[in-house]
């Protein structure tokens, strides 16, 4: 079985002043083992609610999530926690992303302390994680406000990587970065991809990042995935009207 | 600087009432006279230097009863504020964390709360339950928690959807430690805030309570009956009705800029 | 000719802690410059000093401020230019419209501050320019509320908004930063439009390489409060001379097609 991820006709409808908007309508993907995945489109296009409907943030109308062939989407409590050993999420939002109230360090550990992970077992691995993300252990007694979003983002993609995931999906995680700090941040998480077998799902509106990181891609338009194939090819030649419209509006 | 500046305020104010909360509670010690020992040859007398504050018409020394109701006043103010800030709190994080029909049937309940005139509420809950000073507080509790419950949910409502709170569930935590380590902490300061202001309010209510004789009994010592026992005789002798509403005054000023000070340091996005 | 534009050596503080140092350019009439750094560099600074629009603690400590060839530094003259002479192009316009309150309404309301005209002419020079900017609902834009357009439509009435008044300097502060990127190539093609039909000078902030290559004439870089580079936009992007610019032109990613864009 090479398939660590099954996505199957998920589909979401919001209501807005009991308006309804279909933001995911019946999209398809696989996520194969250490692959990273890129899913591109603009916003509006589903590809944030699909990150969050397949690790339970928000619930699905129709469809089905499996994780190594089993079906994930029904999994609650300790069930859920299980999910997440396997699946992580980095956030858009480095410093939103952490509880200001709490250190760094309070936030890598907090999944494995509710784990029952001992205090000292914890800050271990703690330590051990921000070696990892490249982070001096001193971040660990800081809080977000204290560190700039490069360093947060560090310290979030330390906390995913705690449980030893099988998959980390990056939600715009470097869209809110400088230029030169999203380079780091990618090629750390690249890094990670190739030392662990980490899969990736980069979610992005960035066609270029995904060409420079990606193995494969999806273009997503109103809720339907467009496109599927090797960014390379993708992006030179766009089989669908949309993906040619997409990487003509590139600067 | 400015930082330092607030900090100092709030604990200038915080001593005040510090002083005020120590005062009621060694009220006993402090007291010149027993104040409730009558002694009708020294009825009304006015204020002198053996009776600071005068005599009101049974001849007990005003500024003992000053003294001795602070105790009844402030505490029954502190325990009224406490009971509605944690039972409303706890209220309006549920519904705002939890949402759903849950959310629906408790708001709706808090808005019939709030649409009834609060105090007349009051004065039927308190005439219903015989006066007494648990009661006022019981009555006022009534109809003072949905405040508190809206707060803190739209305080939940603006935070729920923060990446960090959507973090600590992929971390593994179940509702109840997000709710006790992410959203209480973060949720504290604009509540504590209310509160500490309300403290004031409370003050008078229960006082007007007890103006109203729905509150303490006598001849318990409370500034609020203190002033509805001797408001005919506000022409005659001003010192029964002054002394007690001078004291509700003071105390209630304290804790309003205690309150001010204390947002200026825990709300710092002004 | 007097340039449009002559910042000559400023210096501005906050808090008497210098966030931009002895920074100095010059723009002529029509010209685009994009002032590009990344976040902390003291780009937003240099457009809210150069528009007098520094808040409390800021001010500007060294130096001048020339517009056309006026010494307008100390803020209160370009309080009096502002709008009419020069305008302004928000990160988020929907945010710096009031939201109880139709476009057309802030329309007349802005400008009537400058000239005495009527709702009606008011109008009628909007739709002309929603005109020139392709947009066909001109009508439908100007009876709308703020939160009922996207976020695209917002940015380009933003832009309406500031070019009614026909400034000859025109500070954009990230302006298409929020934009999907087709949204965004249309509203950089705008602005483009705008600096063709009535030659207006454009400061452009921001932190994407792609619009400043497609829109401006000459680029200042700038690092921690200081220009570290100030040139042609060809030289610069061609043939960087700081280190930092060598490394800022070498983070951008760009994506690969075969055909080449223009």
């Amino acid at each position: 079985m090479d398939k660590l991820l099954r996505v199957q006709g998920l589909e979401k409808t919001f209501y807005k002043n009991k308006i309804p908007f279909k933001a995911v309508d019946g999209i398809s993907f696989d996520v194969k083992p250490g692959e990273c995945l890129g899913i591109v489109g603009e916003s509006g296009c589903g590809k944030s609610t699909t990150a969050k409907i397949i690790t339970h943030l928000v619930a699905p109308d129709a469809g089905s999530v499996l994780l190594n062939g089993a079906e994930t989407l029904s999994w609650k409590g300790k069930k859920e926690r299980e999910l997440y050993r396997h699946i992580q999420m980095v956030f858009q939002t480095p410093r939103e992303s952490f509880d200001p109230r709490r250190t760094l360090g309070d936030g890598i550990m907090e999944g494995m302390r509710s784990q029952g992970v001992g205090r000292a077992k914890a800050r271990e691995r703690m330590y051990e994680l921000l070696d990892q993300v490249e982070l001096e252990r001193t971040f660990a007694g800081r809080y977000p406000h204290e560190a700039s979003g490069g360093q947060c983002q560090r310290a979030a993609i330390a906390r995913a990587l705690a449980p030893g995931p099988q998959l980390v999906i990056c939600d715009e995680a470097t869209s809110a970065l400088d230029v030169t700090v999203q380079g780091q941040i990618m090629r750390l998480l690249k890094k990670m991809q190739s030392q662990q077998g980490l899969a990736l799902l980069l979610i992005s509106h960035d066609l270029a990042l995904v060409q420079n990181y990606c193995d494969r891609m999806l273009v997503m338009y109103q809720g339907r995935v467009v496109e599927e194939g090797i960014p390379d090819q993708v992006i030179r030649h766009p089989q669908e009207a949309y993906t040619q419209m997409l990487v003509d509006a590139v600067l | 600087m400015n930082e330092r500046k607030k900090k100092k305020k709030m604990f200038f104010f915080g001593a005040l009432v510090a002083l005020l909360l120590l005062a009621a509670a060694f009220a006993p010690a402090l007291t010149p006279y027993d104040p409730y020992e009558q002694d009708l040859s020294s009825a009304l007398l006015p204020p002198s230097p053996s009776h600071l504050l005068g005599t009101d018409r049974y001849g007990r020394d005003m500024l003992s009863r000053v003294i001795m109701g602070s105790q009844t006043t402030v505490y029954a103010a502190l325990l009224l504020v406490a009971a509605i800030t944690v039972a409303g709190s706890m209220v309006g994080i549920c519904c705002g964390y939890l949402g759903g029909r849950l959310d629906t049937v408790l708001m709706r309940i808090s808005d019939i709360f709030l649409a009834f005139p609060g105090m007349v509420f009051a004065i039927a809950v308190a005439s219903v339950m015989s006066g007494g000073i648990m009661n006022a507080v019981i009555a006022l509790a009534c109809i003072s928690w949905p405040k508190y419950a809206r707060i803190a949910r739209s305080q939940v409502l603006s935070i729920k959807n923060m990446p960090y709170i959507a973090a600590a569930r992929l971390s593994g935590l179940g509702t109840g430690r997000i709710i006790w380590r992410h959203i209480v902490p973060n949720i504290a300061g604009p509540v504590v805030v209310t509160a500490v202001l309300d403290i004031g309010t409370m003050i008078m209510e229960i006082a007007g309570l007890s103006f109203l004789g729905l509150g303490a009994t006598p001849p318990t010592a409370e500034w609020g009956s203190m002033m509805s026992n001797g408001r005919s005789m506000l022409q005659t002798s001003p010192w029964v009705v002054l002394s007690p509403g001078c004291a509700i005054f003071l105390t209630v000023v304290i804790f309003n800029l205690a309150g001010d000070a204390v947002r200026d340091v825990l709300d710092p996005k002004k | 000719m007097t340039p449009l534009l002559d910042v000559q050596h400023m210096e501005v503080s906050y808090n008497g802690t210098p966030a931009v140092h002895d920074l100095s350019f010059q723009m002529e009439p029509g010209e685009i410059l994009g002032i590009v750094g990344e976040s902390g560099s003291g780009k937003s600074t240099v457009v809210k000093a150069a528009m007098g629009l520094l808040e409390g603690c800021g001010a500007v400590t060294k130096g001048d401020i020339f517009y056309k060839g006026e010494n307008v530094s100390d803020g209160d003259q370009m309080r009096k230019m502002r709008g009419s002479a020069m305008g302004m192009i928000f990160q988020d316009t929907e945010g710096s419209l009031c939201p109880v309150r139709t476009i057309g309404d802030q329309l007349y309301e802005s400008v009537s501050q400058h000239e005495k005209v009527s709702r009606r002419e008011v109008r009628e020079r909007a739709l002309e320019l929603f005109d020139k900017m392709s947009l066909r609902d001109g009508e439908r834009i100007l009876d709308s509320y703020p939160f009922e357009l996207s976020g695209g439509m917002n940015q380009r009435v933003g832009i309406m908004m500031a070019m009614i008044l026909r400034p000859d300097l025109l500070f954009a502060d990230e302006p298409t930063s929020a934009l999907d990127v087709t949204v965004q190539a249309q509203v950089v093609r705008e602005m483009i439009k705008m600096r063709e039909i009535y030659g207006t000078g454009i400061v452009l902030v921001t932190h994407n390489m792609g619009v400043v290559e497609r829109m401006a004439d000459t680029v200042a870089v700038m690092y921690r409060g200081d220009l570290v580079e100030y040139g042609k936009k060809e030289d610069i992007i061609n043939h960087p001379q700081a280190d930092y610019t060598k490394e800022l032109l070498g983070a951008v990613l760009r994506i690969n097609r075969d055909q080449c864009h223009g």
